[in-house]
């Protein structure tokens, strides 16, 4: 175990889920403000507004250690697509998106990406034994 | 109005960053002595929410907290290598100078009229600081408040760091002060007890840091230069100048840490001598007086009250044990006109049992509740009748850390003084009992002090024998208790 740790799992949980849904809120303000999106990016902004909100529903199912840990995994491989999808976006002109090359300084996107940094970051810290999730207990005696 | 930098508030800020760095690094060792945080009053081992240490503690044979303490490095602990007493002194001399800092800031903001500069006259500030925000998300600076020296998130910050973040920490750390919460149980429970009291001073350190990496980020950000010349020379001028002198004012709080640093390791006791003396004002003129007043009810008893020393391991103390102690004396002498020596019997005979449900406060930082239940000490004072002279109450303990405490720092026969004024204060009492049983063994067995309005190892445990005294200078390294002699602990207990 680390010889920093924390028995926070609830608010742990709660910190990742704020951050998730960080990133839900930044890709509804860019779809909302977006004039004419392609169909693609459409689909891609719900794709990630849904997988979020699940994921983030999912860390909270009590049924045992397991459940909770697929919303974990599967907020981390959203995240980690996004912050892949803004990399290319920024590095390559995308059909329909040609704004976006280059800018590197959209609020929306910072905002997303540390919400995206951020949620990753902690589950590091969970798969560490730095935190624990809801859903795990923590077993140290002393 | 003008919004500047006066002199004044340059001095303040200077002094702001040597003052809570000290503080900062002092209030890290503090923890490293018991590096676990509680919610509950009873500091039940498995029940921290959060730790700061790799030891895991034996379930299979007796330990105490001495066994949990941890090295920290001087890099990040002043002075480190765990010396909670000289991290102690520096933790308490440099609070008094925060506060002094911090009031003289306070007293002038409020003289010159440049508080407004923290004034938010407007709700628009948070759409404002918001916008700021977004701003600062894209990479540029916001555009700055109209005629004021900062941004709407920056003057929001800072008003809530200034007048919210600072005295909070401020309560929240003389809410551990056993003497303030002897006197001011209901004060301390504002925060949820003496544990969340410690937990939230610890985030409080914690949200310093943050604040401190995050400001030092936007001073960069906006430009070292010109930002350093405002606090230099209270303008945008003579930029280079002003990189150069703020460099070297960094360096110059660098080099009192590493000369505080140096200086603790090499000499505690002139350490503890120095700073003792500044401490001892506050504390003695402050705290000194503050009587207990604690009454928790049964309810809130602690089922395992944690404890700190290990008792006694010679044989003549584990045969009085097998025979319930009756084999045991109490001699009590010195400087008085009736010496005597009694047995538990007599002892208990002396007066009727006096009983108190307290908090104990560890130096460490940890705390129990208890029940005690014994002869109040003003009784015994009384009976001997202590000779003008006399000043101090010397209590002998049957322990020798020589032999019985392996984590101690030293060895020797432990002993405290307490200052005989102290005598008589309401829950001033040797315990007998505890939790309506007789006080067990590694609670001090047969006899122990409680002295409610003082850190834990002042309650000399497995007492044998008690001198009054005029002057303690002659008795172990003349600092005033075993802990004040090799641990460089203050020789007052109220905080």
């Amino acid at each position: 175990m680390s010889s920093i740790a924390f028995n926070l799992p609830r608010s742990v949980t709660l910190a990742a889920d704020l951050a998730l849904t960080g990133v839900a809120a930044t890709h509804g303000y860019v779809l909302a403000t977006t004039p004419g999106p392609p169909g693609y990016f459409i689909a891609y902004c719900v794709a990630m507004i849904i997988g979020c909100l699940a994921a983030a529903a999912i860390t909270w199912i009590d049924i045992d250690d397991i459940v909770p840990g697929w919303g974990w995994w599967a907020g981390s491989v959203i995240c980690v697509a996004f912050v892949i999808g803004y990399l290319i976006s920024r590095l390559i002109s995308l059909p329909g998106l040609p704004t976006l090359t280059g800018r590197w300084d959209i609020a929306p996107g910072s905002l997303a990406l540390a919400c995206a940094g951020a949620f990753i970051a902690l589950h590091l810290t969970v798969l560490t034994g730095v935190n624990v999730a809801f859903g795990q207990r923590r077993a140290w005696y002393y | 109005m003008t919004l500047d930098y006066p002199a004044w508030l340059r001095v303040d800020h200077w002094l702001n960053v040597l003052f809570l760095t000290l503080l900062l690094r002092s209030g890290i060792e503090i923890l490293s002595t018991h590096p676990k945080l509680y919610r509950h009053e009873d500091s039940a081992p498995g029940t921290q929410w959060a730790k700061f240490t790799g030891k895991v503690m034996p379930k299979d044979k007796l330990y105490d907290t001495l066994d949990e303490e941890e090295d920290y490095h001087p890099i990040i602990a002043l002075p480190g290598h765990a010396q909670l007493g000289i991290g102690r002194h520096w933790h308490f001399a440099a609070v008094i100078g925060w506060i002094l800092v911090g009031s003289s800031y306070y007293i002038l903001l409020f003289a010159t009229g440049q508080w407004h500069r923290y004034w938010p006259y407007s709700w628009s500030i948070f759409p404002d600081a918001w916008n700021d925000i977004v701003t600062y998300l894209s990479f540029n600076l916001p555009p700055l408040l109209p005629g004021e020296p900062l941004d709407a998130i920056q003057k929001l910050t800072y008003a809530g760091v200034i007048f919210g973040l600072a005295p909070f920490q401020i309560l929240t750390g003389a809410a551990q002060s056993p003497a303030i919460e002897a006197r001011f149980p209901r004060y301390v429970r504002l925060f949820g007890g003496r544990q969340s009291a410690r937990s939230l001073h610890f985030l409080g350190l914690a949200a310093f840091l943050v604040f401190i990496a995050i400001h030092l980020s936007m001073v960069v950000f906006w430009g070292w230069g010109r930002l350093t010349a405002l606090m230099i020379f209270g303008s945008i001028r003579n930029t280079h100048w002003a990189t150069a002198l703020s460099l070297l004012i960094i360096m110059a709080v660098v080099t009192v840490h590493v000369a505080a640093t140096v200086w603790s390791q090499r000499s505690p006791a002139s350490v503890r001598r120095v700073l003792g003396a500044v401490i001892s004002v506050p504390r003695k003129g402050l705290l000194r007086r503050l009587d207990s007043r604690q009454d928790y009810p049964r309810r809130a008893l602690s089922a395992e009250h944690r404890v700190n020393g290990k008792p006694p391991t010679a044989e003549n103390y584990k045969v009085m044990a097998v025979h319930n102690f009756v084999d045991w004396r109490l001699r009590v002498g010195g400087l008085v006109e009736q010496p005597v020596i009694l047995d538990l019997a007599g002892l208990r005979a002396l007066a009727e049992p006096q009983t108190q449900r307290v908090l104990h406060n560890c130096v460490q930082g940890w705390t129990s509740i208890g029940e005690w239940t014994g002869l109040p000490l003003g009784t015994l004072v009384d009976l001997v009748r202590p000779l003008p002279q006399a000043r101090y109450i010397c209590f002998m303990s049957m322990q020798d850390n020589s032999t019985d405490e392996p984590s101690a720092h030293g060895g020797g026969q432990f002993y405290e003084v307490l200052d005989l004024k102290l005598a008589h204060k309401p829950q001033m009492l040797l315990a007998y009992a505890m939790n309506g049983e007789p006080l067990p063994i590694k609670h001090g067995a047969p006899l122990r002090l409680r002295a409610e309005t003082q850190v834990g190892f002042k309650m000399a445990k497995w007492i044998n024998q008690i001198e009054f005294v005029d002057d303690y200078a002659q008795i172990g390294k003349g600092r005033g208790g075993w802990r004040e002699d090799n641990v460089y602990y203050g020789m007052d207990g109220e905080i």
